[in-house]
């Protein structure tokens, strides 16, 4: 049971009077009263199954699946409830992928237990006919809601949206990918549509959190992470969309610390991150769910809680 | 003490009654992959297979680099070495298979996905600078869409620019720009005359690749047989040959007016 002093400051919480504090979160995950999910993430790996060797310039000993591995199961240990992404480019850029087409890339994000991943342009670099050649190497499904492959060989290869649920929190997750048209060839991509991704969020994000009734709506995008004149970024995506709590990105191989904190076009909170590219870092974002009532706790919209984007 | 009892288990109940879940708190934190303990001995064994048929032809030494090539802008090092050796190279499949003679190179740094270091060169670095498995072709444009081509080039190129920026192009050419726009266009030493001109590039580019509109509407599109990646390792390997080093400079072949 609570004590008096806890009491109180539930109290002065419950009437929007104080923050929720990293202490009281940390009392209420081992008291049962808070949930944590834990979302990890890459992008743009590139196939590089192997670390940059030791005297790389750049990045000496960065990378590698198996370190990566090893960094995953660490975080499964610390929370069960965690669920691992992939923001597409996983193909292209090691003698990996020219030799094998991307079938290690695959087998080997399988056995790190991706959740999923969307598609990025270099995932198109041996056509259409050679992702579907290595995607059944891939034990987790391909996420793609603004290309539509009807037309295509990849009719019904990937899923529009997915929704998870861990401890009973739902999780939705949809895909938006990049206009293929002037950076793929078009030999490659054929028959493919290209859907506005501004829109095709929007109804995903709708769809998920109203009619699945998800309390967290992921988008996996690659569409880079923003760009110096107004084309369509992940930037711009958390700008002018709603109903999104996390855009997870690429293709512009953008380092960032941590994910940074946009409002989305109702002044919600939505946050966007990104990993750089050839699997060097390994992002995580780390959502607290309580079961209290928002409308009855007084919690504003924005809520009183902290964003401890540390 | 016990009047407060009656309170206390109301906003209890409020607490805890509703059980629709509402995100309280955020945090993140992206973190290095570094090495670490343990080695997975499954992983290990997915990789091995394929790591070991790969090393047998990626590890041969065939080169040996002066010093770290770049890509750049307004140029860049690496740049400057691909396309030079594109025009050479390109230059000798398109006399023997069509007889003819093509103008100069434009590529796109974007393609290139790593630099050249300092000092032995292995097939497999080249395979990292050059992953696509683009074919060299030679595009004949009409002069208005190759003055597309270079406002293109020089509307892309900044002073210190990043990776991507800048294009690169081969050293026959010098373009000036000034704010944005080529104020002065030399191919082979001459002005840019009303005729068509014929560019080595890839099969990507003159598909539009990496928004060169320029190339989509071409005279004619041939093929030089020849994938700009076994270009490189042709040059890399023939260099070796004649004792020779890998080498590039900066030779201003694209500037900004002083």
């Amino acid at each position: 049971m609570l004590n008096r002093r806890k009491f109180l400051q539930r109290s002065l919480i419950a009437a929007g009077m104080a923050p929720f504090t990293q202490e009281v979160v940390q009392e209420m995950l081992k008291s049962g009263e808070a949930l944590k999910i834990s979302i990890l993430h890459t992008n743009d790996v590139h196939s590089h199954i192997d670390p940059f060797p030791d005297t790389h310039k750049r990045y000496p000993g960065k990378g590698g699946v198996q370190n990566r591995y090893t960094l995953i199961q660490k975080f499964r240990e610390e929370n069960k409830n965690t669920l691992l992404f992939d923001c597409g480019d996983i193909f292209q850029g090691t003698p990996y992928f020219n030799l094998y087409g991307g079938e290690l890339e695959l087998k080997l994000m399988s056995k790190m237990g991706y959740d999923a991943a969307t598609m990025g342009n270099h995932d198109f670099d041996n056509g259409m006919e050679g992702f579907l050649a290595v995607k059944k190497h891939a034990n987790f499904p391909f996420v793609c809601s603004n290309y539509d492959f009807s037309e295509t060989i990849l009719r019904n290869q990937t899923l529009p949206f997915k929704v998870f649920n861990k401890s009973g929190i739902k999780i939705g997750v949809f895909g938006i990918g990049i206009e293929l048209e002037g950076l793929v060839d078009k030999k490659l991509y054929g028959k493919t549509v290209y859907k506005n991704p501004i829109q095709t969020a929007n109804d995903y994000a709708t769809k998920l959190r109203h009619e699945q009734g998800c309390e967290l709506v992921i988008c996996l995008s690659h569409l880079g992470y923003k760009y110096e004149n107004n084309k369509i970024s992940d930037v711009e995506l958390a700008k002018h969309t709603s109903g999104i709590d996390l855009i997870l990105g690429g293709h512009t191989h953008t380092f960032m610390e941590k994910a940074e904190v946009l409002r989305n076009s109702k002044g919600k909170e939505v946050l966007v991150n990104q990993v750089g590219w050839a699997g060097i870092n390994l992002g995580k974002v780390d959502f607290y769910f309580s079961k209290l009532s928002k409308k009855r706790l007084n919690l504003s919209e924005t809520n009183k809680g902290f964003v401890e984007i540390n | 003490m016990k009047e407060f009892r009656y309170p206390y288990l109301l906003f209890v109940l409020i607490l805890f009654a509703c059980k629709s879940y509402v995100v309280t708190n955020k945090q993140s934190q992206n973190n290095p992959v570094v090495q670490t303990e343990p080695i997975n001995k499954e992983v290990t064994e997915i990789i091995a297979p394929y790591k070991e048929e790969l090393e047998k032809s990626m590890n041969d030494v065939i080169g040996v680099s002066e010093r770290e090539l770049t890509t750049g802008s307004p140029e860049g090092t690496l740049g400057n070495l691909i396309c030079d050796l594109c025009l050479r190279l390109g230059n000798d499949n398109y006399a023997a298979l069509h007889n003819d003679t093509a103008d100069f190179v434009l590529l796109n740094n974007g393609g290139f996905r790593t630099e050249m270091p300092s000092g032995e060169i292995t097939r497999g670095k080249i395979f990292e600078i050059m992953p696509f498995e683009n074919e060299l072709v030679v595009v004949t444009l009409s002069i208005e869409q190759t003055v597309k081509l270079f406002e293109y080039l020089a509307n892309k190129t900044v002073k210190n620019g990043t990776r991507k920026q800048g294009v690169p192009i081969s050293g026959n050419v010098m373009v000036e720009i000034l704010d944005k726009t080529p104020i002065e266009v030399l191919v082979n030493g001459i002005r840019l005359r009303g005729r068509p001109y014929k560019v080595i590039t890839t099969d990507y580019l003159a598909n539009g690749g990496d928004n060169m509109s320029f190339f989509l509407s071409p005279i004619k599109v041939e093929k030089l047989e020849m994938k700009l990646r076994d270009a490189i390792l042709w040059e890399v390997e023939n260099l070796t040959k004649q004792g020779k080093k890998v080498t590039a400079n900066l030779d201003k072949r694209i500037r900004y007016a002083q």
